[in-house]
């Protein structure tokens, strides 16, 4: 059950530390210091972002054979479940995170 | 059923050795004497749970009576145009008062009050693990709230919004003390919050019934406990923003002051990173009374537990990524704003499934219409409205066009009051029986539903409307004949039906204490422990702490229920150190894993709590040496709170599993103490991170500035740096040597050795520092907040160091006792992290001069 515990917060946590990126990359882009280009800042949000893509996507496939191997009465099917559920909203939320770099050509639109 | 009287105190077992002793025990005192709250004015002196949990209700709803008065207020002024019935003035201090009051000195209290009182009876646990914790918190929020609230005596009420923007609450924009009211007010009311924050954690963590695992704890744990780790992160933000502000107004530092490269939008950004996750913190906590409340009515468990699970961890992260959708007209660059639009877009996926549990439980039954389900539709049908309307705000075009309208007004009100003030009064209604032994009356509950419920929607509804017909929040008078005269006038009737409304469920609060029907055992057939006994429960929640095979255990488990509560089987029946106790608990498996023995009445919180309160009442007037004396009574508080002999080292019966003997105040890392630290260290992790945004926010906006900032002498920084990695290992040693029960004449010698090293890290910190002036930049300002924080924690590692090495001296903490050193340890090791990052900003920011 530690376990599961510590999956159903994997998947939200990897999403903060993404946001926590994106964000700074775009700080690092569109703030008066400009430390780096927009394109560099588009590349690496993309680098990232497939990453942890990939990583969450492998969690939601485990999770949900996870849930399909695990019988209905089970007294830790709830947390599988939530397991499970956490990895897919994550993995929406990782793309949500990503867009407005992958669409707006500059910092000001 | 009534439950017959428990059994008598049984003989303690034989002492076994020099350890075997219960100190503060009161073996004069019978079991149910030694849970007694004590009477007279020594009720100040009652830690227990049940106590300090209804005292932040009633003082919570107290300030909400205050805050509604004054919204009642401000709205006759709005009731037509140009009215004078108030001045300009007087009108902003009533709408930053009602504001602040509502957020800080309301719904938060509010819901802690409900936690405070609830996670026990419903885990199982006879009170909370740390209850002194717990009536320190209440004290500095009842002194902070004072605090705020006399503003109205010395005719300083806060009058900038209940945000405080900066510049205008400068002291260049507003002079006198009204900012300060505020800022020193709302920091001491915080204590409260974060203390709760630690105290719920480790108690729902560290402290359920035998055999309650993460899966069979009540769903409004997993609420309480995401809201809790919320309020550990999200408060500690404010926190710094308030003592930036406060040094700026006090100190003349620039943090926020764009001419020394200081920048306005820094203490958005700080207030916002509280105030955006602060809504899901009002939240949750509701929406997890609502879950809890719902099966009862219907008669079915919550559909999707696990879903509903998913739903409020990821709505516990993804609230921290919102927070700039509250600065859409600030300037921000269109990126920034579309990442915040996303975010505040995608959170309503895990509300939205959420809410669709709700409505599936509806379904599972048919739901009884009692007062508390007429609330909790209520909430349903006004939060899901709200949560429309949050959505298209999420949306930056509309965002811009109804920022700081009516609209938004109307928003948040839907948000706040649908998402909480609704679950609370059903709660209220649900609980109350609890509380006082009696129901209260279904047609006067019914009375004030519909009352709340029409006149809620009068007011707000129309607030879309003026809002989307252009009125500007926070004007204290607007012409006539542009549109907004009859729909102000509306909300305003709106507002007083819903008042009404209130007023009806506080008459009915007292009638139906002389007048109300008793409450059976149980009285709305419920499933969780809390109703285990006929209320009123006594004192002690649980005469013996009963094994937990189910998530609804008053459904599941017919041996609770067929005989008297008192009765039971389970741990800890027998008393025999005379000491109050609870069974704790592996916080995952929630397999028993010692004993907890917890504090009795003890004045100490209060004079703790009181000593702070001299502290920022005195620094508010500026008589500084009172500022210092509160400061030592605290301190002397603080520390005969902390000494007293160490209860570890004994191994008791739980009674329970055939004998099953369990370690009192277990040494290790999954006890409550480690847990409780834990938690500690989360909340200062996250002021440290506050101020390293700070810095890097300066640094990324301010480039020129940052760069003109003298840097830090580099050697001192070097040295502060090795020494701080220094203080980790000797910090780690401490820690491990505990553990593994070294002797005392060893762990006297690391605690020396690590006063010593802390001592010279705080020098080196100090000695790095000296060449830059903090009033010269904004950046260099930061630095040495940086350096204050850190030094006030190697502060607190000095003082614990010594103050375990002295209690080892006098005998009050015996070899095997380790829970203080392991506990210093963990500490000691968070702040030498925080030195090292703090050396190496100090080794890289600024140029040398």
């Amino acid at each position: 059950m530690n376990a599961l515990v510590l999956h159903i917060a994997r998947p939200i946590t990897l999403w903060s530390l993404h946001f926590i990126a994106i964000y700074a990359l775009i700080s690092a882009a569109c703030a008066p210091r400009g430390l780096i280009e927009a394109d560099v800042m588009r590349a690496v949000s993309g680098i990232v972002t497939l990453g942890a893509a990939v990583v969450t996507l492998a969690w939601l496939i485990i999770g949900m054979r996870t849930l399909r191997q695990t019988p209905d009465g089970a007294p830790e099917r709830p947390l599988v479940v939530a397991v499970a559920w956490t990895a897919a909203i994550s993995l929406v939320a990782l793309f949500a995170n990503l867009w407005p770099v992958a669409f707006l050509a500059t910092c000001s639109g | 059923m009534t439950d017959a009287p428990f059994d008598p105190t049984p003989a303690p077992p034989p002492r076994r050795d020099a350890y075997d002793v219960a100190p503060k025990g009161e073996p004069e005192k019978d079991f149910e004497e030694v849970w007694a709250t004590p009477q007279g004015a020594r009720v100040l002196s009652s830690v227990s749970h049940r106590v300090v949990g209804k005292r932040f209700l009633i003082t919570g709803f107290i300030f909400f009576l205050i805050a509604g008065v004054l919204a009642l207020l401000v709205r006759l002024q709005l009731i037509v145009p140009e009215n004078t019935f108030l001045d300009s003035e007087t009108y902003n201090q009533f709408f930053t008062m009602h504001g602040t009051i509502m957020m800080f000195l309301f719904a938060i209290p509010m819901l802690e009050g409900f936690a405070v009182y609830l996670i026990p009876l419903m885990i199982g646990a006879r009170d909370l693990v740390f209850p002194r914790l717990g009536a320190f918190g209440y004290y500095c929020y009842l002194f902070g709230g004072i605090i705020v609230l006399s503003s109205f005596i010395f005719d300083a009420a806060p009058a900038g919004g209940w945000f405080m923007y900066v510049p205008l609450s400068t002291s260049q924009y507003t002079e006198g003390l009204s900012a300060d009211f505020w800022l020193i007010g709302i920091t001491l009311a915080e204590i409260a919050s974060v203390t709760a924050a630690v105290e719920i954690i480790a108690a729902i963590l560290c402290s359920r019934a035998p055999g309650m695992s993460l899966t069979k704890m009540p769903i409004l744990m997993w609420y309480l406990l995401v809201t809790a780790f919320m309020i550990a992160i999200g408060f500690p933000p404010l926190i710094i923003g308030s003592i930036l502000l406060e040094a700026e107004r006090l100190l003349g530092l620039p943090f926020f002051d764009p001419t020394l490269g200081g920048d306005p939008l820094l203490w958005q950004h700080l207030f916002w990173l509280f105030g955006h996750p602060e809504v899901y913190i009002i939240f949750l906590p509701a929406a997890g009374m609502v879950a809890t409340m719902l099966p009862v009515f219907v008669g079915k468990p919550l559909f999707g537990y696990g879903f509903a699970v998913a739903a409020v961890v990821t709505m516990g992260f993804l609230s921290f990524g919102l927070w700039a959708h509250h600065m859409f007209a600030t300037g921000l660059p269109i990126m920034s704003l579309s990442l915040f639009s996303a975010a505040s877009t995608m959170v309503a996926i895990p509300t939205g499934v959420q809410i669709f549990c709700f409505i599936a439980t509806l379904t599972l039954g048919r739901p009884r219409l009692t007062i508390p389900m007429y609330f909790i539709l209520g909430f349903l049908f006004i939060f899901v409205l709200g949560g429309l309307t949050g959505v298209m705000l999420a949306a930056v075009p509309f965002n811009l066009q109804a920022h700081d309208s009516y609209f938004v007004v109307a928003h948040l009100h839907y948000v706040l009051i649908g998402g909480f003030v609704f679950p609370m009064f059903g709660a209220l209604y649900y609980w109350v029986p609890h509380f006082t032994g009696r129901m209260m009356s279904e047609r006067l509950g019914k009375w004030a539903f519909w009352l709340m419920f029409s006149g809620f929607n009068l007011a707000f509804f129309m607030m879309h409307l003026t809002g989307l017909r252009g009125m500007p929040r926070r004007i204290a008078t607007y012409p006539e004949g542009i549109g907004w005269d009859r729909l102000n006038m509306l909300s305003t009737v709106g507002a007083f039906i819903l008042a009404a409304g209130i007023a009806v469920f506080i008459w009915d609060f007292f009638r139906h204490q002389r007048a109300g029907p008793k409450a059976g055992r149980d009285p709305w057939g419920a499933a969780t422990l809390e109703w285990l006994y006929r209320p009123v429960t006594p004192g002690y929640n649980f005469r013996a702490i009963p094994e937990i095979r189910s998530r609804e255990p008053l459904w599941d488990q017919p041996e609770l229920t067929e005989g008297p509560a008192a009765e039971i089987e389970g741990a800890l029946r027998e008393c025999p150190d005379h000491r109050r106790e609870t069974l704790g608990c592996d916080p995952v498996s929630g397999a028993p894993l010692q004993i907890l023995r917890l504090p009795h009445p003890t004045w100490t919180p209060l004079i703790s709590a009181f000593g702070l309160a001299v502290l920022f009442a005195a620094t508010l007037a500026s008589v500084y040496w009172l500022s210092a004396v509160g400061g030592l009574i605290a301190l002397a508080g603080l520390t005969g709170w902390v000494w007293e002999p160490s209860d570890s080292g004994v191994v008791r019966n739980t009674g329970i599993r055939d004998g099953l003997e369990l370690p009192v105040n277990v040494v290790a890392r999954g006890g409550h103490l480690h847990v409780g630290t834990v938690g500690t260290l989360l909340i200062l992790y996250a002021l440290f991170a506050s101020l390293l945004f700070a810095g890097l926010y300066l640094w990324n906006t301010q480039p020129v500035f940052a760069q003109a900032t003298e840097r830090p002498a580099r050697m001192f920084a070097l040295l502060a740096f090795g020494l701080s990695v220094a203080m980790f290992a000797l910090s780690w040693m401490t820690g491990r040597a505990a553990i593994l029960g070294s002797g005392q004449g060893l762990i006297l010698i690391l605690n020396g050795l690590l006063a010593l090293v802390v001592g010279a890290v705080a020098a080196t910190f100090a000695l790095a520092l000296l060449p830059v002036d903090p009033w010269s930049t904004a950046f260099a300002a930061v630095g040495w907040a940086m350096g204050a924080f850190v030094a006030a924690l190697l502060a607190v590692t000095f003082y614990w160091a010594v103050f375990n090495a002295l209690r080892k001296l006098v005998g009050a903490q015996l070899e095997g006792q380790g829970l203080p050193d392991l506990l210093l340890g963990s500490f000691g090791k968070a702040t030498a992290a925080m030195g090292v990052v703090t050396a190496l900003a100090f080794l890289f920011a600024g140029t040398p001069q």
